[in-house]
């Protein structure tokens, strides 16, 4: 009996017609205090971007006080509101230096980038974002 | 012979459970009224090695990650957990695979939450971490990688992620980032912390691999994805795929090779297999069954099946009974299968699985479920029937309705196992099902399922599962203890009795 031969294979266009995607997002997402947390609004935020076909996967670079990796905590319920997605998770240390070099990093890199934070960003993160002319989002009030 | 990569797990993953695939569910739970170590011996006995230390048999999830790896061209293969020490020289990463690290998910967390006392699959998961080898590996500069179907449970123990040194979290189908994260292991860059494959970069059949070696019971791959679309599973999410017959047959062959003798056919709907959509047809399920019954020495089981697929392909061609009787029939004198129930109300299906019953509507749900369980009783196959307490959207309306449902499928041989939600798939950013939030329907349907079950275990033990003389001794320990939780809820029961009817 010749068994070569497999069954029709369907491969249906993939969830939110991404398939033809190939562009990375970097998202820095910069937590100031321990307690501060991440919530789901980003992951809405992204997905959409990720529905409307333009990126393959978002990079997330996480600035936070917490060291790796205690501070997934404050990422966990975006990250667990995410199916649609690829995403990979690096830690970036904190303070402004380290996001200036962050910063530096992706626009060489040439990914499209965006900076979300919580309320209450001190002035010399403000300032090293200005620098680099990118619109901090404040997460739960819009983009 | 050394190995740069090292894959493996703990004592309740590395083991065949004794050729039960249903006994390794003991592992889920505490141990009951015996010791842990008898417990553990009956539930995840030590599993023969080769003279490198490699597992005969390994868990199929493993078993992918290594043949790709393999393919790649690196010196990798999973390696039992007691002789892992044989490689701290060579080893420059160690990975590490499991479907429940830390008991969180189903049946594991229910076991938790009822008894109050941690589950033996994370205990032995935890003290293999502490283990002397693994800490002395983390000492050496060696990368820890984790993955596999409970990869989610570590961002809720960073804790224990910190203390053990894991370095990064695989979470969804790994075949196409894997080469990746090792290469940046082996040159020591910088590796990410949690990785979320989503569906878009899952492989293509051509990009998966076959498995180098056995896997536990002979489980074999036959699609991967769902098309049902159930809120709370996260498999349904990735695209449906179909493995062709070749790729079925080489694992198969080197499952036989190996010295396993039976084969599991792994599919989150095994009547799917080929299938018309939701609508199961016929010349693909015959002829994946006569490949497989022609190349498999013992028995055959399916993981999973849906009642509707039951229902759809019994009523549409007899297909149950044509594979029952007319291909296994001089083979086996009963299958197994595991099948999800989950809730006995329409209402609820609708809101949370409405294609679960297609091609039947929702609202014929309880139906398909009654009828599917009647083909299969007169068929002979077993089914594991799963429940889902908890789910969002409950009421105590849906919760009556399942409690009627189960009242009416006493007669169907089966096990029931109701399990609380817990959150995943389209629903895991929605809470856990929580001690205060049982209610008196809750305890009626586990008061239910647990007679039920504990009535057809008896009669599953004796007419078909385990009834070789060598199983005696797990028999005898298996039947004492079904007495005593017996014992245990019968007395109970006038206190539940008064929680259900206040």
């Amino acid at each position: 009996m010749n068994y070569g031969q497999p069954p029709s294979t369907t491969f249906p266009s993939r969830p939110g017609g991404v398939v033809s995607a190939s562009k990375v997002l970097s998202v820095v997402i910069i937590l100031c205090r321990e307690d501060d947390f991440m919530n789901r609004y980003l992951v809405y935020d992204l997905v959409r971007e990720g529905l409307r076909g333009k990126y393959r996967k978002i990079e997330l670079h996480v600035m936070s006080p917490l060291p790796p990796p205690l501070y997934l905590k404050q990422v966990r319920d975006l990250l667990l509101s995410n199916i649609h997605m690829s995403i990979v998770v690096k830690y970036s240390g904190h303070g402004p230096n380290a996001l200036k070099t962050l910063l530096q990093k992706l626009v060489e890199s040439g990914n499209d980038i965006r900076v979300y934070s919580t309320r209450g960003l001190g002035s010399e993160y403000l300032e090293v974002i200005k620098q680099y002319s990118i619109n901090l989002i404040i997460a739960g009030e819009g983009s | 012979m050394s190995f740069e990569i090292v894959i493996t797990s703990d004592r309740t993953m590395i083991s065949n459970h004794r050729r039960k695939e249903f006994l390794g569910f003991m592992t889920t739970g505490p141990a009951i009224g015996i010791p842990e170590f008898l417990w553990m011996w009956i539930a995840a006995p030590k599993i023969r090695v080769d003279g490198l230390g490699r597992p005969v048999e390994a868990p199929y999830g493993l078993r992918k990650i290594e043949a790709r790896l393999q393919d790649l061209g690196y010196k990798a293969a999973i390696i039992d957990p007691d002789h892992i020490s044989k490689y701290l020289n060579s080893m420059k990463i160690l990975m590490i695979g499991h479907h429940d690290y830390f008991a969180y998910g189903p049946p594991s967390s229910e076991w938790w939450f009822i008894t109050g006392k941690e589950p033996v699959n994370r205990k032995s998961f935890i003290r293999f971490m502490r283990s002397e080898p693994v800490r002395k590996a983390k000492e050496r500069g060696v990368k820890i990688i984790v993955g596999g179907p409970a990869a989610w449970q570590w961002l809720w123990e960073v804790e224990l992620m910190r203390e053990f040194g894991v370095d990064t979290v695989v979470d969804g189908e790994a075949e196409l980032v894997i080469g990746e994260l090792v290469e940046k292991a082996l040159n020591n860059e910088e590796l990410p912390q949690y990785v979320f494959v989503g569906p878009h970069e899952v492989p293509q059949i051509s990009e998966i691999p076959v498995i180098k070696g056995a896997s536990v019971n002979g489980l074999v791959e036959i699609m991967r994805g769902c098309p049902r679309g159930c809120k709370f599973c996260s498999v349904t999410l990735r695209p449906l795929r179909y493995m062709p017959l070749e790729k079925i047959r080489a694992e198969v062959e080197i499952n036989v090779r190996n010295g396993v003798k039976n084969t599991i056919l792994h599919s989150e709907d095994v009547l799917l297999y080929g299938a018309d959509g939701v609508k199961p047809r016929e010349e693909p399920l015959i002829r994946l069954h006569e490949l497989v019954k022609e190349l498999t020495p013992e028995s055959i089981a399916w993981a999973h099946t849906s009642f509707a697929a039951v229902k759809f392909a019994e009523d549409n061609y007899r297909l149950v009974s044509k594979i029952m009787n007319e291909v296994l029939h001089d083979k086996q004198d009963y299958l197994g299968v595991e099948i999800g129930l989950e809730t006995g109300s329409p209402n609820l299906a609708r809101k949370i699985m409405p294609a679960k019953s297609a091609p039947y509507p929702p609202e014929k749900w309880p139906e398909v479920v009654e009828e599917a369980l009647k083909i299969l009783h007169e068929n002979r196959v077993v089914p594991a029937v799963t429940l889902i307490l908890g789910m969002p959207e409950e009421t105590p309306d849906d919760l009556v309705k399942t409690s009627e449902l189960l009242d009416r499928i006493r007669q169907y041989r089966s096990l029931i196992v109701p399990m609380f939600f817990v959150p995943m798939g389209a629903l895991k950013d929605r809470d856990w099902f929580r001690r205060n939030a049982v209610r008196r329907e809750h305890v009626d349907i586990m008061l239910k399922t647990l007679y039920h079950s504990l009535y057809w275990a008896e009669d599953i033990m004796s007419r078909f599962y385990m009834k070789e003389a060598k199983y005696l001794p797990a028999r005898i320990l298996l039947r004492a203890f079904m007495k005593y939780v017996k014992h245990k809820v019968d007395s109970l029961r006038p206190k539940l009795e008064e929680m259900i009817h206040n």
